[in-house]
């Protein structure tokens, strides 16, 4: 057995603990406990400001933004949309995977929870048809909280989620955020054939 | 029509209710009211589980849907009550309150907050 074959136990308890919560109080509530992990990890991260989009695009080649520290380094495919070539929970779905030869029960009633309209969904411009899975309900709010403490020439930004991939290959693609950001459905579709995760920044006039 | 807050405004000047929060099924406040020092954010997160493990225990004792829970404590009680599908109306009252009004301004509040929700 090699070092490679070791489980990560954090990774199979972690997904043992959001089934036990979806259990104990429900999909709905567990969603909302998952966002707001993430917002409060977001809240604990400094605000960084970039002086040009260029010095921000070198960043985040260089893994040293809060956003790409927290999920690999991510493409930029032009305009501010960006690719993610792996999901941030893609080991924690093969140690579990590898324990246990599936996902747990109910994670499919959080994603669907998480796509649904919502307060907090809605002011961070997440899910609404981006989720894939639970930790969609974690990644995307952090990311899109993140990109509220960063700012690029003193100008605030904002992130849009407009897609992701499951680890099957199923797309979800958030028309809301697609359509408010401008971009089109097309450039995303092809932006998430060869990544997992696709959203795109906007510097605010 | 009144707002939502104006509702939860009523629901405070009932003697012993210091607080009365509309959170969403997910715990976020969608409008909360309170005379204390009460964190009606925090209130929205722990009624959504405490409701949501209601519910999964009224399914599991095979009880139907649930539209109401009071939980006593020591120097309170707290009411909650569905408010449709995607809301949870949760009222905070002090040993000063008279159940049956708590419960009966609660029930006289609900058609007017699912008008206006």
């Amino acid at each position: 057995m090699s070092k490679e074959d070791v489980l990560d136990i954090a990774h199979v308890g972690f997904l043992e603990m959001i089934k036990a919560l979806i259990g104990q109080s429900g999909a709905p509530s567990t969603k909302g406990t998952l966002i707001r992990i993430a917002l409060a990890a977001a809240d604990k991260v400094d605000n960084v400001d970039y002086p040009s989009i260029e010095d921000f695009l070198t960043a985040v080649e260089n893994v040293e933004t809060n956003i790409s520290r927290i999920e690999g380094p991510a493409v930029h495919i032009g305009d501010g949309v960006f690719g993610l070539p792996k999901c941030p929970f893609a080991d924690s779905i093969v140690n579990y995977k590898d324990v246990f030869k599936g996902m747990p029960e109910g994670f499919a009633e959080v994603t669907n929870e998480f796509n649904r309209e919502g307060i907090v969904t809605d002011k961070f411009r997440v899910g609404s048809g981006a989720g894939v899975s639970p930790f969609c309900a974690i990644h995307q709010p952090l990311r899109s909280a993140l990109g509220n403490g960063i700012t690029i020439g003193g100008k605030k930004t904002v992130i849009y989620q407009l897609g992701c991939k499951s680890a099957g290959g199923a797309k979800g693609l958030a028309q809301k955020w697609i359509n408010e950001s401008g971009h089109s459905e097309e450039l995303v579709t092809k932006v998430l054939d060869d990544h997992m995760c696709c959203y795109c920044i906007k510097v605010e006039e | 029509m009144d707002n939502i807050r104006d509702l939860l405004g009523d629901l405070v000047r009932t003697e012993g209710i210091n607080t009365a929060v509309v959170v969403s099924r997910d715990g976020f406040v969608i409008e909360g009211v309170s005379t204390g020092n009460v964190d009606t954010e925090a209130v929205g997160a722990v009624v959504a589980s405490g409701i949501g493990a209601a519910e999964v225990m009224g399914r599991e004792l095979m009880t139907g849907e649930m539209t109401q829970g009071m939980l006593e404590y020591k120097n309170g009680v707290i009411v909650m009550s569905t408010l449709g599908m995607d809301a949870i109306l949760a009222v905070v009252a002090d040993l000063s309150a008279k159940l049956g009004s708590v419960r009966y301004q609660v029930k006289k509040s609900m058609p007017k907050l699912l008008d206006v929700l």
